[in-house]
């Protein structure tokens, strides 16, 4: 059993809605892949509760990302702020996961961080991008709006019952 | 005269997804700011009522976006 389905993320009430959510997300800059990841404390790391477009081997091998990952998203939670590579492979930092990339069909991804009312990453909102890909400000704003819809919904779990 | 009348379809479009985007954060928002006066969330039926119209305004949010996206690209491809 995975960490997300302890805490009871999982087939919770909420998980629709976020699903819902990411599919905005996405669409919002012509993304075609997205996810939505909760921070593990316990591992230290990033799980995926929610995606959209990927293929059982890409989620399989980013199921869980630790937070000293070289990833797009584990850099993103060490940041505390939004990370937006234009071309996953000008990127030192993805060099080994490139060819997962390329695999699955992605060249640009964005990671956002989900930041709760106090001030902590609980989650990471991802999309990613088939071609080389330059956010707009407009996508900026956007993204932002749905982090923090994504945050209130998280913040739930925390406080419900097991 | 066709580029100005695709300019106003777009710009027609781009705020139909900017008004449903607002609709949803702030219909969110509400329900937020009402269940943190709750210790513990129950979810019950009407909360369970409320998630699945909030989940509805961010489909809604995805259609618009998916509508202004489909517009573009097609107007970028006939205009090619």
């Amino acid at each position: 059993m995975t960490h997300v389905e302890q805490a009871g993320y999982r087939n919770s009430p909420s998980e629709g809605v976020l699903s819902q959510l990411l599919s905005a997300a996405i669409l919002l800059d012509d993304a075609v892949f997205g996810n939505i990841q909760v921070y593990n404390c316990e591992l230290g790391g990033l799980e995926i509760l929610v995606h959209q477009g990927f293929k059982p081997d890409f989620l399989e091998r980013f199921s869980f990302v630790g937070r000293d990952d070289t990833s797009v998203c584990a850099r993103a939670y060490r940041l505390a702020g939004r990370i937006a590579i234009p071309d996953l492979k000008n990127d030192p930092y993805y060099d080994r996961y490139y060819p997962v990339a390329q695999a699955a069909g992605f060249r640009s991804v964005q990671s956002t961080p989900i930041i709760d009312s106090q001030g902590c990453v609980i989650g990471m909102l991802s999309t990613h991008f088939p071609q080389i890909h330059y956010l707009s400000k407009r996508a900026q704003l956007a993204l932002d709006v749905h982090a923090a819809a994504a945050a209130r919904l998280l913040e739930h779990f925390f406080y419900a019952p097991a | 005269m066709a580029e100005q009348k695709a300019i106003d379809v777009w710009g027609r479009l781009e705020v139909e997804w900017k008004e449903a985007l607002d609709a949803a954060a702030s219909r969110q928002r509400e329900y937020d700011a009402k269940m943190t006066n709750h210790l513990v969330y129950h979810f019950a039926a009407p909360q369970l009522q409320e998630l699945d119209q909030i989940a509805g305004l961010w489909q809604t949010v995805a259609e618009k976006r998916r509508a202004a996206n489909q517009f573009i690209r097609e107007y970028s491809a006939n205009s090619d």
